[in-house]
């Protein structure tokens, strides 16, 4: 924490009067018109529109910007991109703060609060440093190798005390412990080609495949497009790269079959052309955001043909403390200059194996920065070399920078003969080092793309791949820019040519001047100087060092698979961006092999990472899943409803009257159902309509109990079972016509007994002439249950319903408030009952008409406590484990037909007579509740493990009967000899002795619903 | 039941059908198709297409099935005639009651079903005549495309209110 002081009276000053000593006099895509005032680890500083945070650092000679994950040691900005390791701080604060947040791709806005992480208890000042001190304690794969401890102290003492350092030790920042506020949002699209990347590739090929009329998609997860035109120097068709870069994107812009996406990253390319992308909509805008926009877009882009056009990723070079502050790659160091006019050192020593550096010496040279040296690892640089001498910069062909030196910062550096000799230290703030670039390959990757190795650029270029997408430009190895642009223009056409889009004529863009590149030499690991004890990095974010991959091939681990694992290299944030290549090749030295044949690790979705909101999308909260209404919803909220979710529905427990608590409502309405009349809403069920010539013997094959004789006008209970002979579900079949029925399902089973009758339909009996449709939108449904219910029913239908009209497991039409409707007489509850199904819009006049006509509401609670005193099953004990005979209904069996589940019902195991049963319990004292859920033991108090005879499956309290009665499933054999069984519940600390009882707790002989 | 709502360049008309039936074959090729389009007066559509007739629509919803929407012609006539039509080659389900049409209009329709529908629902790919069953967010709809940028999506009754303010909150922020 830096301490600020104000000793002035007046206000801070304002951010363009700020200095920023890094700045260039001139130069950059930055507006200098715009100063912006943002704070890092609470130090308020200046930048300007268009910075990113890291250039904005850079401009104010911040280096120091974290301190690295296992070490703790000062870490500075390595890069200018996606692929940063080092500068991984927390943006924001609040609810709105974004903890591992790459100051490389954060573009500042006024306000920007960003802090350092891993430290404490500052940035200078870290306690963490003092696992630099016991580092050789620290290796790769440590934590595998502590000492478990010693057995008479108990298991694992030691480790347990280890572990909960480790733990705290091993995360990355801090998580926000609030709720986001932000909005995100999903959208699809489709197009013929979606190019990945904007820079000259990916703009030649967005072109190309324009031209040509193809519906195009544009993807850049920077804010320009340009890619590397946006900081190179050279010109293009006689305009300068940055500008020429504007030009074409204009154009893009303006043609009606072009989206452009800037801020967006193709994160994941999947099956069939399908990529995901994460757009930035507004974290740029900071607190200027509009309140209507969404903080972050994924969207689903399915692309008849892709191009992928991502470029390359420069690869570090691997020398003692090459982590120091100051040490950065040498295009980013070209790009700070050129696209942002940051000078990130005055003195600058570049160290190369390839003629890229020499572009960031003369670049830099030219804005009037120090270069003091080029160290050129190839004992023959190219063309390139001499034109840096031309500009009167110094050059060592080779040599290398065998060590960074410096206190916290880069002072100097010692530079060796590769071959070997003595090395002299040459003062310098800035070491810009490049060891070559990798393609980035990891979308073709994804996608299951392979790679090739090619020796001659030392790099893995993509393959074949089993989609329709083809690479181009740096990402394929392409690194001349007429080519790679020759290149991205062949494939943009080519891909809309593969789409159906004749071809036209390609864009030709003139590239002054480019000399003939010299070939880069791979230089993997410089050696560590004699008697030099330092550490060379090859993963900046998880702290791996070369030696930590040569402990690993020591202690055989030879698949780079399981190195990667040992030693988490590449398994940072960053997913090994900066490090892969290197390690791998490191690997393969030690191990004597190829690079092809060590290979390199699977690539996986997200490219870079992706926020859990932009996952979601819209669907959270409330909306994470659809709500369904039934058509009396409004009326059950204004009339005392406590509603509950019963899957996507909203169904009342029970309606609380003025001065009632929650039981006694639901008390009262089970005993005025059983001694009057009540009325349940019961839209929820499935219905489903099922028609045909063959519709009835269908019926017949999926229900284990005859359907063949059921009747026109008559109604009957199914029992389903699924293939395996245990119960899917239970519900009723009415005839409505000759080849018309109206089955009913659970609310929970709807869509699955649907989907269980359309597949049959579809694989088994495709020559059977039935068609079935849900009707459960079509039909309100309403259960009227109770001695009176008949009586109701007669008065809103002003007819007679007497049991020669509507009989036990009849059906009949009628008019209800002028409301065309069905009757079944069907019974849930054990009274008399019918059901009433009316046209949904309908629903609601005729539940009306019954509430005035005196039938009183009930809700789930009274309909769960009748079902259990009649011991009627329902889903806690349609548990998908029990049978028909488990749940005494073994009599509905047919012996007769083939049904679904006929064959696995006669299994040994489902006939065993000692199998969990249907039983009724109640308790021995007569008044404790025993709760559902609870195991059934002998002795609760006998050692572990005991036997179990059984659960309680569904308990309540009986308003009829008033005692706690419970159904459960019990092993017949539990109660032999008299035995006492106990429902046991030890993670609520429940005994309770039950006595076990006919699950038919009331009305034994069903006579009730005969009224 | 008509509500006109408009919101950032999407105007939304919720409505009941007059009439609606689900039509399905028992088998290809069994001439259900030919007779209802005869009874109909419309031209039986190719797949992932509809056809208009007097006062009805014949909508493509999947091999050799068929949604009939009725504007104007009194529910039980349609279901009776159009029944008679196929008599034993199909079964014939009313869906009236099981259905909620909202209307949807202007520029921004396309881009806020985006927002829900994985459907390519490009103009060149989904234009006037175009039909489809889908999804909106987990909600299977049918997607009716008329003249002028102008859809029908026929929704479940029940899901009814949940997708209006689906529609309401996809449509507020500026597209």
């Amino acid at each position: 924490m830096t301490f600020m002081r104000s000793r002035d009276a007046g206000p801070p000053p304002a951010a363009s009067q700020l200095p920023q000593p890094g700045r260039l006099a001139s130069g950059g895509a930055v507006n200098r018109e715009q100063a912006l005032a943002f704070s890092f680890d609470g130090k308020r500083l200046a930048g300007y529109a268009g910075d990113t945070l890291a250039s904005a650092l850079l401009a104010n000679g911040v280096h120091l910007v974290g301190r690295s994950f296992k070490y703790h040691r000062p870490r500075g900005i390595l890069s200018a991109g996606p692929e940063e390791p080092n500068a991984i701080v927390r943006i924001g604060g609040g609810d709105r703060a974004d903890p591992n947040s790459r100051a490389t791709m954060a573009e500042l806005h006024e306000g920007l609060v960003a802090e350092s992480q891993n430290r404490f208890p500052s940035l200078n000042i870290d306690l963490g440093a003092v696992n630099s001190l016991v580092s050789r304690f620290l290796p790769s794969g440590f934590y595998y190798k502590t000492f478990i401890g010693p057995g008479f102290v108990g298991q694992n003492r030691a480790w347990m005390v280890y572990e909960k350092g480790i733990r705290h030790a091993a995360g990355m920042g801090r998580g926000v412990p609030h709720a986001d506020p932000d909005t995100y949002e999903h959208r699809t699209a489709h197009c013929d080609v979606i190019v990945v990347g904007g820079g000259p590739a990916g703009l030649a090929a967005a072109l190309a495949a324009a031209d040509s009329g193809a519906d195009v998609i544009l993807v850049d997860e920077r804010p320009a497009l340009g890619g590397q035109l946006r900081f190179e120097t050279y010109e293009i068709d006689g305009v300068v790269a940055p500008d020429f870069a504007a030009r074409i994107a204009s154009d893009l812009a303006s043609r009606p079959n072009v989206r452009v996406l800037t801020r967006t990253t193709a994160f994941g390319f999947y099956d069939h052309g399908t990529v995901a992308l994460l757009e930035r909509v507004t974290d740029h805008l900071g607190p200027t955001a509009p309140a209507g926009l969404p903080r972050q877009r994924r969207w689903q882009v399915k692309a008849r043909q892709v191009v992928l056009a991502q470029g390359a990723i420069e690869r570090p070079l691997v020398f003692a403390d090459n982590d120091l502050p100051g040490v950065m790659l040498a295009s980013a160091v070209r790009r700070y200059a050129s696209e942002y006019g940051v000078a990130a050192g005055r003195q600058v020593l570049v160290f190369t194996t390839n003629d890229d550096g020499y572009r960031t010496a003369i670049d830099l040279k030219a804005r009037g920065i120090g270069v003091v040296l080029v160290a050129d690892a190839r004992p023959v640089p190219g063309i390139v070399a001499d034109w840096a001498r031309g500009a009167g910069i110094e050059v060592l062909a080779g040599h290398v920078v065998t060590q960074a030196t410096g206190r916290g910062r880069v002072q100097g550096a010692a530079v060796a003969p590769l071959a070997g000799g003595r090395a002299r230290i040459v003062a310098c703030d800035l070491i810009a080092m490049t060891g070559g670039f990798s393609p980035a390959v990891h979308l073709h990757s994804q996608a299951g793309g392979k790679l090739v190795w090619r020796d001659e650029i030392s790099a893995f270029v993509p393959g074949r791949i089993g989609q329709a997408a083809r690479s181009a430009g740096a990402g394929n190895g392409v690194f001349a820019l007429d080519a790679l642009i020759r290149e991205g223009a062949e494939a943009g056409a080519a891909a809309a040519e593969a789409a159906g889009f004749a071809r036209r004529e390609l864009p030709g863009w003139q590239v002054a001047d480019e000399a003939p590149a010299a070939p880069a030499e791979p230089l993997w690991a410089v050696a560590l100087p004699e008697g030099v004890k330092a550490k060379r990095f090859v993963d900046f974010q998880n702290d791996v060092t070369a030696s930590d991959l040569g402990l690993a091939v020591r202690e055989n681990y030879r698949s780079i698979e399981h190195v990667k694992r040992y030693t988490t290299l590449g398994m940072g944030t960053d997913q090994g961006k900066t490090s892969n290549i290197n390690g791998l090749a490191i690997v393969a030295e030690a191990r004597g092999a190829p690079i092809p044949e060590v290979g390199t690790t699977t690539f996986r979705p997200p490219y870079t990472p992706v926020t859990l909101g932009a996952l979601a999308g819209a669907e959270v909260g409330q909306h994470h899943a659809p709500k369904r209404r039934t058509p009396m919803d409004a009326w059950h909220r204004a009339n005392g409803a406590v509603m509950t979710a019963s899957g996507l529905w909203d169904r009342p427990k029970t309606y609380v009257r003025a001065g009632e608590t929650y039981r006694e409502a639901w008390i009262r309405e089970t005993l005025i159902v059983r001694a009057g009349v009540g009325i349940c809403d019961v839209s929820t069920l499935g219905k489903i309509d099922v028609q045909g010539p063959d519709a009835q013997a269908f019926l017949d094959r999926l229900y284990c109990n005859p359907m063949a004789s059921l009747a026109v006008g008559k109604a009957r209970y199914g029992l389903m079972l699924r293939d395996d002979g245990f119960v899917m579900d239970d519900g009723t079949v009415t005839r409505i016509a000759e080849n018309r029925f109206y089955v009913t399902t659970t609310t929970a089973n709807a869509a699955k007994v649907l989907m269980h009758m359309e597949y049959l339909l579809a694989t088994a009996w495709p020559d059977m002439k039935v068609q079935v449709a849900s009707i459960t939108d079509q039909f309100g449904q309403i259960a009227v249950a109770g001695p009176r219910a008949r009586a109701v029913l007669e008065k809103i239908a002003g007819r007679a319903l007497g049991d020669e009209v509507l009989p036990h497991l009849g059906t009949a039409e009628a008019v209800a408030a002028g409301v065309p409707v069905r009757l079944f007489r069907v019974s849930y509850s054990g009274e008399m009952a019918y059901e009433v199904a009316a046209p949904w819009r309908g629903a609601l006049a005729v539940w009306e008409a019954l509430v005035a006509a005196g039938a009183m509401p009930y809700g789930l609670e009274a309909m769960g406590a009748m079902r259990i005193e009649k011991g009627h099953v329902a889903g806690a004990e349609l548990d998908g484990r029990t049978t028909p005979a488990d749940l005494r209904l073994g009599r509905m069996v047919s012996a007769k037909k083939h049904f679904v589940g006929k064959a696995m019902l006669g299994r040994a195991g489902l006939t065993d007579p000692d199998r969990l049963r249907l039983v009724g319990l109640e308790p021995a004292d007569g008044v404790t509740p025993i709760p559902a859920g609870a195991n059934l033991v002998h002795d609760p108090n006998a050692p572990a493990p005991m036997q179990i005879l059984g659960h309680v499956t569904s308990a309540t309290w009986s308003p009829t009967l008033r005692k706690s009665i419970a159904l459960a499933l019990m092993r017949p054999s539990a109660t032999e000899g008299g035995r006492m069984v106990v429902a046991a519940a030890p993670i609520i600390g429940a005994v309770v002795p039950v006595k076990v009882v006919d699950p038919v707790f009331f009305d034994s002989a069903g006579e009730r619903m005969h009224g | 039941m008509a509500d006109a709502d408009a919101m950032a360049g999407v105007a939304v008309i919720r409505e009941a059908p007059e009439a609606l039936l689900l039509v399905s074959a028992h088998r290809s090729a069994s001439g259900a198709g030919e007779a209802l389009s005869a009874a109909l007066g419309c031209a039986l559509p190719p797949a992932n297409r509809w056809t208009g007739g007097a006062g009805v629509q014949l909508v493509s919803a999947g091999l050799d099935r068929w949604f009939v929407v009725g504007q104007g012609e009194a529910e039980p006539a349609l279901a009776e005639r159009v029944e008679a039509a196929v008599a034993d080659q199909a079964a014939v389900v009313d869906l009236t009651h099981a259905r909620e049409i909202f209307g949807l209009s202007g520029d921004g329709v396309r881009t806020v079903l985006s927002k829900g529908c994985t459907a390519d629902l490009r103009p060149a790919s989904f234009g006037s005549g175009g039909a489809m069953v889908t999804a909106i967010g987990k909600i299977g709809v049918t997607i009716v495309a008329h003249d002028g940028g102008r859809f029908d999506i026929h929704v479940p009754s029940s899901y009814a209110d949940f997708f209006a303010e689906w529609l309401e909150t996809a449509s507020r922020a500026p597209t």
